[in-house]
């Protein structure tokens, strides 16, 4: 095989990697916001973790049942909330890869209209899975502001 | 037809290839920018841009601000600082024109926390120009941050 082919594949690997972490964050965003919750725990693998910590708590989810479960609550009692995500900083190392992504939520409710509802960062650990999917080992959401 | 006429050509491919991998690269490098910016280090900022590479940013008021080579890229992230305790920079919608260079504009924003909560402090747009580097990256040769709207941090509610 020639050196020109063989860089394209490692090239090819590569942007296949990174398009594969993008399908997977952007998958649990709209799994959260939209659903079904089995949606959103299967961006994780089956002994992944979600840790959630703000200035005034910590809380730590893992395992498909408990990730599910987080899913099914996160919009209990705001319907409206809605998380998204951006620039994504992606670094690919062989079958993991950690991922930077700024992250937040807006917010509607009677009482304080269309809102900012938070700000933060997602700091992420993937891993290439069987079936090809990278699915998240490892999520730490740092919520930095929030309305309360 | 033989099967040998429908097989892709190794040189149209490989150039296919590159293709999809320089855009991959471009958005790489565009999303290390933010984070490089909000949370360090300025090394990787500066590493974003050429060498040589050149940052410009406006605000409404029409003043401008200018960095110009790694060494002066690398204080301005250093020296990055915002009037508020918190202040995130988000990146969206990034068009994307590949030439021999990338030509790409996107929409972007910031959002600040004050005692009232979050709110979006910031919108604008970057203009950027990014070329390929011998390393397979491909960075900023040019930047120009147009900040269109802004304002400043809601004040604290009076106490009593």
């Amino acid at each position: 095989m020639s050196e020109d082919l063989l860089d394209s594949i490692a090239k090819l690997a590569w942007v296949e990697a990174m398009q594969q972490v993008q399908y997977t964050l952007h998958r649990a965003t709209r799994a959260l916001g939209y659903g079904p919750p089995e949606d959103w725990a299967d961006c994780f693998t089956p002994e992944g973790t979600y840790k959630e910590t703000a200035p005034e708590f910590v809380d730590r989810y893992s395992g498909f049942d408990e990730l599910k479960r987080y899913a099914a609550d996160c919009n209990e009692g705001s319907p409206a909330l809605r998380h998204w995500i951006m620039a994504p900083d992606i670094e690919i190392h062989g079958d993991t890869a950690r991922v930077t992504s700024v992250m937040g939520a807006f917010d509607s409710t009677p009482e304080a209209n269309l809102h900012v509802a938070l700000v933060g960062r997602f700091i992420d650990e993937f891993v290439r899975c069987a079936d090809g999917r990278w699915r998240i080992a490892a999520r730490e959401a740092q919520i930095q502001a929030r309305r309360t | 037809m033989k099967d040998s006429e429908n097989a892709p050509d190794a040189a149209a491919l490989i150039a296919r290839i590159d293709q999809v991998h320089a855009r991959e690269q471009v958005h790489y490098t565009i999303n290390r920018g933010v984070r490089a910016l909000d949370y360090g280090t300025p090394d990787d900022y500066a590493d974003c841009f050429m060498p040589d590479g050149k940052y410009a940013g406006t605000v409404p008021d029409g003043s401008l601000q200018q960095s110009r080579g790694t060494d002066a890229l690398r204080r301005f992230a250093a020296e990055f600082k915002w009037p508020a305790d918190l202040m995130r920079h988000w990146l969206t919608g990034s068009d994307i024109e590949m030439k021999a260079s990338a030509s790409v504009t996107s929409l972007k924003g910031a959002l600040g926390a004050s005692v009232t909560g979050p709110h979006l402090r910031m919108v604008g747009r970057n203009t950027d120009v990014l070329e390929p580097c011998p390393d397979g990256r491909w960075r900023f040769a040019s930047r120009l941050s147009q900040i269109i709207a802004r304002r400043e941090a809601p004040a604290a509610p009076k106490t009593p």
